[in-house]
């Protein structure tokens, strides 16, 4: 089966090519542009197996999502990978211990990052 | 036949000779007696000679009982231990002086024999094998050889001579064989277990010195290795604690470390980031959450270390390789080889070479465009002095003030510093936040070796020489020649000094481009015709300075989408024509487009929307221009200038100019910018002459 993965990036360059290397590794692959609207479709779908998201974006920042996505029982198995720049350690450090699964640094390497999604969604 | 049975006997014999060497070889121990052998037979032959001594008590006891003669028992028992006892005080080899024991134990055997003459004499003979067996303790084949070959002689000897010695009954040859057989059968495993025990316990201190050698060449050669790398080498567990070994030049680079210092605790004393996320990251590899080649690979590659900087390439080891040999699921690697490489002088090497490249290619622009050039420089320098100054509102108009910097440094063909802007811009994209003090100071540092350099290639221009292109030298020649009137001829000097609008129309093609990429237009094409005129650089300095205003305008609002164009019919590409012309008496300037023209009735309902009064009764181009300055990212970008589209339509006034908006919905806009032709415009030495008849 399919595995639907969710991009919460603020930035269309980087959900563009986060998608195309995850399509390309058979991922379906839906968008967010803040954290916010990612929250949003976290809750209001049933089909997201794993979700990938940067850390600074407006609205709200990826490390208050996954804090919000995580303190939700219904999503306590739900994988998240964050990327991020090798600037806040802080930051990452609070968002694994909120529950994200890993962080892969930016500019990031595309074969790592499907083998990060497969490894996480089980495929 | 013959030669056949010949060379079997040949080979059988060759085969003998190879045994029997073997064979010596065997019960002959090597040479070399370590000082653990010469402590052990020290040791061992005195107690020996001791036991030897013992005897003879117990054979005067014997001899007593016996009734062989006590006295006799003295007597001989001395004369057979004077030989050992010698041998003991004055042999150097401890080695010898067992052999002559094993001699003397078969002696001592015989002897008991002979004094236990009686009815268990036959029992007396156990002793001999006893004895035998006792020699293995000498470790030494030849010992029990010596005194296997000893009772033989012994008891072939004495049978024959003095048969009551060893036997209490007619004893006929055949027993003596029988003896002899048991002899033999318990030396050859004598000799084996001799053999052995040398060996295996006697020699284990050789054993252990050959491989301690082995260890110490290796680790010698390791060592070597390690302290000649240039390589920063070393393994540390997951846990990130260190190895005891690493190679020498870390410890060069880095200082040595405390004991129990992890590596990330070590080099994060050096670079404190990198700790960090070094320890953060070690945290990850272990928890298992993503495959291991994953999180490793986000390990921090960089130790900035003062001047140096250090690349760090992680590689798991143990298991690992071997598993994926084997085709089997690799299991979890407990170690991780760090390897540690000093970059700064290749990255001060290619921050050289870049240097070069850029000092040519801004060699090349000043060339080409000195005084597009010279505004450059002061433009960059007022926006560097906002960046490096604070002198900014907000973080979205401090990254428009980077962007810019970005766009023109790259126009000049500076890539250092549009590389630096570019990180501080996406940056600032990415943290929301102002970029470090150190970024700043970087770029700043950054902008004055580019001023230093400038200062290089603009000294020539200090000189304020006028550079003559030939076809101004061959007009002027002509013009001259032909006998033109002399003010004709002083126009055309003049107009030298003069900037031509074609290296001016240059430049705003190229900020076009940029606009309209980084609005995500690329799909622009841009034609510029200057029509050979020239005008004076400090006259017309602030319109042009105003005149980027305008093309944001036409880049923002001339443009349609691709979608757009194709549903109006138009071909995918935009097109844009900036124009000089000179017309009748007046400098004119003209922007077109192709674009959706413009909507006035939103233009007027949202100025109205601003609460700008008087809208209804403004002409067209007063409003257009009032659009620019209601819009809050133009004033923003532009307020460390104090310009915005009014100041395009002051500037146009103050130079006694005419504004003209000419717009087709749907077909595009042209705006027509005319200033009147005196002094400060040339419209071409071609038109000039013309004019002159």
């Amino acid at each position: 089966m399919t595995k639907t993965v969710l991009i919460v990036d603020d930035s269309s360059t980087v959900r563009q090519q986060v998608a195309m290397a995850l399509k390309q590794a058979g991922f379906a692959t839906t968008e967010a542009g803040d954290g916010l609207q990612g929250l949003t479709m976290i809750d209001g779908s049933k089909t997201i197996d794993m979700v990938i998201c940067d850390v600074n974006m407006p609205n709200m920042n990826g490390l208050e999502m996954i804090e919000k996505v995580k303190a939700k029982p219904q999503h306590k198995s739900l994988p998240i990978l964050m990327l991020t720049t090798e600037g806040q350690p802080a930051m990452i450090k609070r968002a694994k211990e909120a529950g994200a699964a890993g962080w892969i640094v930016k500019p990031f390497d595309a074969g790592q990052l499907v083998a990060a999604a497969k490894h996480l969604t089980k495929t | 036949m013959g030669t056949l049975s010949e060379s079997l006997a040949r080979q059988i014999s060759q085969m003998t000779l190879g045994t029997t060497m073997q064979l010596a070889k065997y019960l002959h121990l090597p040479a070399e007696i370590t000082p653990f052998e010469q402590r052990y037979l020290a040791r061992l032959n005195k107690i020996a000679l001791v036991f030897f001594w013992l005897h003879i008590p117990v054979f005067m006891v014997v001899a007593w009982a016996a009734n062989t003669g006590p006295w006799l028992a003295l007597l001989l028992g001395v004369a057979v231990l004077a030989g050992p006892t010698f041998a003991y005080r004055t042999l150097s080899n401890p080695r010898a002086i067992s052999v002559i024991y094993g001699v003397t134990a078969m002696l001592m055997g015989g002897l008991l024999v002979h004094f236990g003459q009686g009815p268990v004499q036959i029992e007396m003979h156990f002793y001999f094998f006893a004895l035998l067996a006792m020699l293995c303790m000498f470790a030494n084949p030849m010992v029990n050889l010596a005194a296997a070959v000893t009772v033989a002689v012994h008891h072939l000897v004495v049978w024959l001579l003095l048969p009551a010695s060893v036997f209490n009954y007619n004893a006929q040859w055949w027993v003596v064989l029988v003896h002899a057989a048991f002899v033999v059968l318990e030396t050859t495993a004598a000799c084996y277990i001799s053999r052995e025990f040398f060996d295996n316990v006697i020699g284990l201190e050789k054993i252990v010195q050959a491989r301690t050698k082995t260890i110490n060449e290796k680790q010698r050669d390791m060592r070597l290795i390690l302290d000649n790398v240039q390589e920063g080498l070393i393994t540390i567990d997951l846990e990130g604690r260190m190895s005891s070994e690493c190679s020498q030049v870390i410890l060069t680079w880095f200082g040595a470390p405390a004991p129990d210092l992890t590596l990330a605790a070590w080099l994060g004393q050096v670079d404190a980031a990198f700790g960090e996320w070094l320890a953060l990251g070690l945290e990850s590899v272990r928890d298992g959450m993503l495959p291991q080649a994953v999180t490793i690979a986000q390990l921090p590659a960089r130790i900035r270390h003062g001047a140096c900087t250090y690349e760090v390439h992680y590689q798991l080891v143990g298991n690992v390789a071997a598993d994926a040999e084997a085709g089997v699921h690799a299991s979890a690697a407990e170690k991780i080889l760090v390897i540690i490489t000093d970059i700064s002088e290749r990255l001060r090497q290619q921050a050289s070479e870049r240097h070069q490249a850029e000092m040519l290619q801004l060699f090349q622009h000043m060339m080409r465009d000195k005084a597009g050039f010279v505004e450059f420089l002061t433009e960059a320098e007022e926006l560097m002095r906002n960046v490096t100054t604070g002198r900014y509102d907000s973080l979205d108009h401090l990254r428009r003030l980077v962007h810019t910097l970005k766009g023109n440094s790259s126009i000049f063909g500076m890539r250092r510093l549009a590389e630096l802007c570019h990180e501080m811009e996406s940056g600032i994209d990415q943290e929301r936040v102002a970029p470090d003090p150190t970024a700043i100071a970087n770029l700043q540092l950054a902008w004055t070796e580019v001023r230093a350099d400038l200062e290089k290639l603009l000294g020539e221009r200090r000189r304020n020489a006028i550079e003559i292109e030939d076809a101004d030298y061959a007009a002027i020649l002509r013009a001259v020649i032909k006998g033109v009137e002399p003010a004709i001829v002083t126009r055309m000097i003049e107009s030298w000094v003069l900037e031509p609008t074609s290296k001016r129309l240059v430049r705003i093609e190229q900020q076009i481009k940029g606009l309209a990429e980084r609005m995500g237009k690329s799909h622009v094409s841009v034609a510029i015709e200057a029509n050979d005129i020239r005008f004076k650089s400090e006259h017309f300095a602030p319109f042009w300075s105003a005149f980027i205003h305008v093309l944001r305008n036409v880049v923002d609002h001339g443009i349609e989408n691709a979608d757009e164009r194709q549903q109006r019919g138009k071909s995918a590409q935009s097109h844009i024509k900036v124009a000089t012309s000179v017309e009748h008496d007046r400098f004119v300037v003209t922007v077109e487009d192709d674009g959706p023209g413009v909507d006035w009735d939103k233009l007027r309902a949202r100025a109205d929307q601003l609460g700008i009064a008087g809208v209804e009764l403004m002409d067209r181009e007063a409003l257009m221009f009032l659009e620019g300055v209601s819009s809050k990212a133009t004033v923003d970008e532009m307020s460390g200038r104090g310009v915005g589209m009014t100041a395009v339509r002051e500037v146009c006034e103050r130079l006694g100019g005419t504004i003209e908006v000419s717009s087709k919905s749907g077909v595009g806009t042209c705006i027509r910018f005319a200033f009147p032709k005196d002094q400060s415009v040339y419209e071409g030495h071609p038109a000039i002459l013309r004019r002159a008849g």
